[in-house]
């Protein structure tokens, strides 16, 4: 028993040696007899270095396979896909691949010229909650901040381009289930989209709020007409 | 929110028209409650025109001063 301990300790001070080495005095020490055990444990130490290598092939299979985005690939591959995925990102140094982490968020600092209030209390007041004094608006189903704040998430992600009136860049975002058709004239329909109108060529806010399909254009907008063919 | 509206907003169809002034009151502007745009007359805020670059912080107008301005016709909910 003191063998076997003092293996260990041996074992456990050469870590950063060999560990072929290390594996068959292991085993040696355990199994008593170096002549009898040396065949096997050199057959234990050949099966587990295939296994070890088989691993390393089987993570370099799922890493190409996630990397050419064939996730079908890839759930063939793996037994526990989020251990495996994670091995093969972790020892590349990398993390779960996010939309978020590079994407400068909003400005929410823009202050009313009439009202004196942030943008994110002006978007509050204005979609918030049904108001039946406006003609036409967008009203939030959650909270109107952090809805804008992932339709900018999403509008960066898909790249989407504003349209530009004056000082004014407007995004019309697509994002299910944001919002309904309220005041006055609403009837409540599902509005699938988030109209998000910023100060021109910056992420300041100036008003964000659900909306249907495309909204109107403005009636500045410059249409193409059809050329008449001539005779 | 201004009682008083002269119509919906070009720009971003959500907000009203409304009329406001400077604080010093020396000049009166349209401008939308809800993207704040702003105008020079309700007449270039109703058929579109480019807004205002420069935007000037302001209050709304009353009653008497829309009159004053001569742009009480405009209003649409009297």
């Amino acid at each position: 028993m003191s063998d076997v301990k003092d293996i260990a300790e041996s074992v456990a001070t050469r870590l950063d040696d060999n560990f072929n080495e290390i594996l068959f005095e292991w085993s040696y020490g355990l199994l008593g007899d170096r002549e009898q055990y040396q065949a096997s444990t050199a057959r234990d130490i050949h099966a587990f270095e295939n296994t070890v290598q088989s691993g390393i092939d089987k993570v370099q299979r799922i890493g190409d396979a996630i990397e050419r985005e064939d996730y079908q690939a890839v759930g063939g591959e793996l037994f526990d896909p989020a251990v495996s995925v994670g091995v093969f990102l972790g020892t590349r140094g990398k993390g779960l691949p996010g939309p978020d982490k590079n994407i400068p968020g909003l400005d929410w600092s823009k202050l009313s010229r009439r009202t004196g209030g942030d943008a994110a209390q002006h978007v509050t007041r204005n979609h918030g909650s049904l108001n039946l004094n406006k003609p036409n608006q967008g009203v939030f189903y959650s909270d109107a901040v952090e809805t804008t704040n992932d339709a900018w998430r999403i509008a960066k992600t898909e790249n989407i381009q504003p349209l530009t009136v004056g000082n004014r860049d407007i995004y019309v975002v697509p994002r299910a289930n944001s919002g309904y058709a309220g005041g006055a004239g609403g009837q409540l329909q599902n509005f699938d989209y988030v109209t998000l109108i910023t100060e021109k060529g910056t992420n300041r806010v100036v008003t964000s709020f659900p909306t249907g399909s495309t909204p109107p254009l403005p009636k500045s907008y410059d249409f193409p007409l059809l050329q008449e063919v001539k005779q | 929110m201004s009682e008083y509206y002269i119509d919906e907003c070009p720009i971003c169809r959500q907000g009203a028209l409304i009329v406001v002034k400077t604080k010093d009151r020396n000049a009166f502007f349209v401008m939308c409650d809800d993207c704040e745009s702003q105008w020079e007359s309700p007449e270039e805020a109703i058929r579109g025109a480019e807004p205002l670059s420069d935007e000037v912080g302001v209050v709304d107008a009353t009653l008497e001063e829309i009159e004053k301005q001569g742009w009480i016709g405009y209003i649409k909910n009297l």
